[in-house]
């Protein structure tokens, strides 16, 4: 054969890896002032269905089929696979959660294994329902380390409402004991009933008002129940950036945490933007991406301050980070273009060294930039603090699931 | 025709089981390799996390030897460590510039068969990701064809190169594969293209050849009319202008990034090419910023009826065409597919001679020191072997293996060594006059007896939670790409301080033995598969040798650590004679356990001082214990 090549966008991502700059500790801490739960992944509420009913209905299992503790994930996987499975046998709507690839490509029928071909992902554990859902229900204390629901009147509401869950006990006992391991068969065609009751649970969501009052009106803080209204008023997602604008008119109350994410923002947004710029000039010398680079540097200065004002004054795990990271890119010099485009490269070098890994970016032997990644140069109004939004804040999942489980949508 | 050369490289690993891959560059960085090319090799899944790729590379590499060849100038080595040899390669004067992958395995009928494609591309982002590069590729399953002689020849030239090499690594393998190919040709290859179809092609190593040219006349037997070629460098052409007298030229040049206006074709290497000043140029349309590092010529023959499509590394330069360009130099090491095709040449346009610079350049020839210092870690024996590899013009050098022994001397009249040592990080640090220091790359050789850890350690609780769940997924490793967990990452995920912390707590000896046993069932009834046998003894995150690393970087009691090292070792005993791998973490263990027997001994022999007891029994009692331990496990595991 002989051929000559594509450009392989996906290797460039692949490689890129993410945060090198190392401020998502930074955002995530100012984050959770609003959103206190909820993480960009945990976006679904079908997920939290799953959790929920999986949790509560495995330590009935586990004493029906005398199985030990430790098989509450294999239980987990192959609830989530039947889940999974009825909703594309009933084909009345998608399946949303991750696996939905694997889930369409294979065979049809409700049937579940614990073989590796049989999961819906790689890593069906870490990148499924179990490994994105489990901890902001743990952080909201609707479960704890133990996996039990902590609640025992929501327990047994979830088990009275999802009885048809025992109908499963047999095939998931035979997946797990089976040796060697096997399918085991639930349903080939939708007509059968187990089909309907899981697709149906999936699209009625029944605990929808558990899940809103956990993650999206929570009693603490209140901004976040008064950013789900919001978003409720509004039809369409507009962008973070005037999302808060309106949320500080509309509820002056609140207006210093939220412009705290604004200060945080307009800082950290420029900053991404210039490393990028860095990276798109590969080839060229430091001295021509510093000449050209269209910044204002008293608007940053500015941005910097603000910053600077933030407090970090409530108590987080990673708090610590956040604080040295975000007093490393107060040291930033800001005397020029060429400074400061010196500071973030060298941050980014501080950053991979710390993580042991090589920088996207340095200045090579020959003095010109050498850049491990397609980068494209960043759009000018991404390098001003005013017009620069890069960071979710976990806004776009607090709105997507305030839209998905809000009380309007139930009537 | 045009492709991605991941999705390429993907499809042939699907159609063959690898057992070697060799690839050869130029250019090799090694964080690029390790995270794209090798996930692909291996056939992994890019949604995975990276932690979850690194881990399932370091399974591939245990069963697939892999080896890198590259210009000892150009290589930016990983920090990781990865169960794969690099071999710097020297050329004096010269550059070893051959862009290869060569993959060799067996098709579902058992049938040996050698894959080898030669590029443009180097092994870096630029040349898989973002150059429009040249690509050509074929199959060889007869010793009779004409590539099987040449791949061959050249697996030799490249042995010629290394110090040593081990019965298992990468070369050797292939080159013991390469003597069980047959005689007897097979109508189609793996992918149902007719043999027929490749009896034209031709498979060019350089040091085998006078030059490109004198090879191409010498396999289409015939003088050569007419030349279309493509090169991102060009050079001194004397040479080449003496060879295409009389020949039809036409040069396609390419546009240089960043700017993407001029172009490397200078007005001195036109002149001697076209003395009639018959000029026949142009350069690569735009095609979006792309550089056109690719290296393409078509040739048409007198007396040889169809075209000659050739794609490889050869530049148009004296040193990229001619291995023997005057009495006493080489040109470069280079490599070239050519074949009847078809093949569309991408856009292009006009050129205008008045713009073009004076003098061509050939922007691929390092500037390096004259001399190299070849370094290589042989596992098996534990040796650091150097050699010198032409002469230090002045004075000596100074070579550091970066392992805190002291460093070496090396000069023309001392020009070798060896010495047992510790290897480790893989990179060494030669310093020469008042020159910056160089970093070069050891060379590992006999992987199969590494007792390297690869990879992310997890911890032993979840080690422990794995196997009594029956190990069904294996545990994904920590990150330490990242920050520690974040609100985004698994809050399972955990990292080494909670590791250490976990081994504090007090020692479950119920559930270890509970877990100990599901994994005894688990590897006994593997038996039979070695490969599988082997990555549950120590290619998984959650093996038996993870678990004994867990512990012994631990915190644990040194009794509970005497516990764990003794089962894990004895489960590892077992198998280590038909696998060295296993066998080489085995000798390893044993210095541990053996060392950690005596300090218990001393805390026994304490604790029977403190009772009021004869503290001489300890050792007795250690031992009554390790009998009893021993029959027990045999009992179990048989």
């Amino acid at each position: 054969m002989f051929a000559v090549t594509l450009e392989d966008r996906s290797l460039s991502l692949a490689l890129s890896g993410r945060d090198p700059l190392g401020i998502m500790p930074i955002w995530q801490h100012r984050a959770r002032d609003i959103v206190p739960f909820l993480t960009a992944a945990s976006r679904l509420a079908e997920g939290f269905h799953i959790l929920l009913i999986g949790l509560a209905w495995w330590p009935v299992f586990a004493t029906i089929h005398k199985r030990p503790k430790q098989d509450i994930v294999k239980f987990f996987l192959l609830l989530e696979q039947a889940f999974a499975r009825a909703t594309r046998c009933n084909g009345e709507f998608e399946w949303k959660l991750p696996g939905a690839k694997r889930l369409y490509s294979g065979e049809s029928g409700v049937w579940i294994g614990l073989r590796s071909e049989h999961f819906l992902l790689d890593n069906q554990q870490t990148n499924g329902v179990w490994g994105l859902y489990r901890g902001p229900a743990l952080n909201a204390k609707l479960i704890d380390a133990s996996n039990q629901i902590c609640n025992p009147t929501l327990e047994s509401e979830i088990k009275a409402k999802t009885r048809f869950i025992e109908a499963l006990f047999t095939s998931i006992n035979s997946a797990i004991t089976s040796s060697p391991l096997q399918v085991a068969e639930i349903a080939k065609y939708r007509t059968k009933f187990i089909v309907g009751a899981l697709s149906n649970l999936i699209s009625e969501l029944p605990f929808k008002r558990t899940i809103r009052d956990n993650f999206v009106s929570p009693t603490q803080p209140e901004i976040t129940r008064l950013l789900a209204a919001l978003a409720l008023e509004q039809k369409a997602d507009s962008e973070i950036a005037s999302f808060i604008d309106l949320a500080i008119d509309r509820y002056p109350a609140h207006s210093s945490v939220l412009r705290n994410i604004l200060r945080c923002e307009h800082y950290l947004a420029p900053l991404e933007a210039i490393f990028e710029y860095i990276c798109s000039y590969h080839g060229r010398y430091l001295t021509e991406a510093a000449n050209s680079i269209p910044i204002d540097l008293a608007e940053i200065m500015k941005a910097r301050d603000d910053f600077q004002r933030d407090d970090y004054q409530r108590p987080l795990p990673n708090q610590g980070l956040s604080k040295i990271r975000s007093d490393l890119l107060l040291k930033f010099r800001l005397d020029s273009s060429r400074t400061l485009i010196e500071s973030v490269l060298n941050h980014h070098l501080e950053i991979s060294k710390a993580r042991r890994n090589a920088p996207w970016v340095c200045v090579g032997e020959s003095g010109r930039l050498d850049c491990r990644l397609s980068v494209r140069t960043p759009p000018e109004e991404q390098l001003s603090p005013w017009t620069a939004w890069r960071n979710s804040y976990y806004i776009d999942t607090l709105r997507g699931l305030s839209r998905q489980i809000s009380p309007v949508r139930s009537k | 025709m045009t492709i991605i050369l991941r999705d390429r490289l993907s499809a042939v690993t699907q159609i063959i089981n690898i057992e070697v891959a060799i690839f050869t560059s130029f250019n090799f960085h090694g964080d690029f390799f390790e995270q794209n090319i090798l996930p692909t090799l291996f056939g992994l899944d890019s949604n995975e996390t990276q932690a979850m790729r690194e881990q399932r590379v370091h399974r591939g590499l245990l069963h697939t030897r892999v080896g890198v060849f590259c210009d000892r100038s150009k290589i930016q080595p990983s920090r990781k460590a990865y169960r794969y040899s690099i071999y710097p390669i020297f050329v004096e004067g010269s550059i070893f510039h051959p862009k290869n992958v060569i993959i060799v395995g067996r098709d579902t009928q058992g049938r040996l068969w050698f894959y080898i494609a030669t590029m443009s591309a180097n092994l870096t982002l630029s040349g898989w990701g973002r150059n429009c590069e040249g690509f050509a590729d074929t199959w060889i399953h007869s010793r009779q064809e004409q590539p099987a002689l040449a791949l061959g020849e050249f697996l030799g030239w490249l042995k010629s190169k290394a110090i040593k090499t081990g019965k298992t690594d990468a070369l050797e393998k292939a080159l013991a594969l390469h003597a069980e190919l047959r005689d007897r040709r097979i109508w189609e290859d793996p992918e149902g293209a007719p043999w027929k179809d490749k009896e034209n092609l031709r498979l060019y190593f350089s040091p085998h050849h006078k030059s490109m040219w004198s090879f191409l006349r010498e396999q289409y037997g015939s003088s050569i009319t007419d030349v279309k070629a493509a090169s991102p460098y060009w050079g001194e052409s004397d040479q080449i202008a003496i060879e295409l007298l009389n020949v039809c030229i036409h040069l396609v040049a390419a546009p240089m990034p960043p700017s993407m206006k001029a172009v490397n074709l200078g007005a001195d290497t036109v002149n001697k090419l076209f003395p009639s000043n018959n000029i026949d140029i142009a350069q690569w349309s735009d095609d979006k910023g792309r550089f056109h590092h690719v290296k393409l010529y078509e040739i048409k023959f007198k007396n040889f009826t169809h075209k000659i499509i050739g794609i490889g590394s050869c530049n148009f330069t004296q040193p990229g065409q001619f291995w023997r360009h005057s009495d006493r130099s080489f040109g470069n090491v280079e490599s070239m597919i050519f074949d009847v095709n078809k093949l569309d040449w991408p856009p292009t346009k006009s050129l205008d001679v008045g713009t073009l610079p004076p003098t061509s350049k050939d922007d691929e020839q390092p500037k390096l020191w004259p001399f190299n210092v070849c370094v290589q870690y042989d596992w098996k024996t534990k040796n650091f072997a150097w050699r010198l590899e032409g002469n230090i013009p002045d004075g000596s050098v100074s070579l550091n293996l970066c392992n805190g022994s002291k460093p070496i001397k090396l000069a023309n009249h001392l020009r070798s060594g060896e010495k047992a040592d510790k290897n480790m990080s893989r990179v060494f640090i030669l310093r020469w006059k008042a020159e910056p220091p160089l970093e070069g790359c050891v060379t590992e050789v006999n992987l199969d007896h590494s007792t390297e850890s690869y990879g992310n350690p997890i911890a032993a609780h979840d080690i422990l939670d794995s196997w009594l769940a029956g190990a069904i997924v294996e545990p994904c490793p920590p990150s330490k790409d990242m920050d520690p967990p974040t609100d985004e990452e698994d809050p399972e995920a955990s990292d080494i301080g909670e590791q250490e912390q976990e081994n504090a707590q007090v020692f479950d000896s119920f559930k270890f033995y509970q877990a100990l046993n599901i994994i005894l069932a688990k590897i006994h009834a593997l038996s039979s598969d070695r490969k599988q046998l082997v990555e549950w003894l120590i290619g998984r995150s959650d093996s038996i040798l993870s678990m004994a690393t867990a512990y012994r970087n631990g915190r644990a009691e040194k009794a509970t650590e005497w516990i764990v090292l003794h089962e894990c070792l004895s489960l590892m005993s077992r198998h280590k004679r038909n696998n060295p791998e296993v066998g080489a973490h085995v000798k390893e263990l044993e210095v541990s356990y053996q060392k950690l027997t005596n300090i218990v001994i001393k805390e026994i022999k304490s604790d029977l001082e403190s009772r009021g007891k004869n503290s001489k029994k300890a050792r007795g009692l250690l031992e009554w214990y390790d009998n009893k331990f021993k029959s027990t496990s045999s009992e179990n595991g048989a």
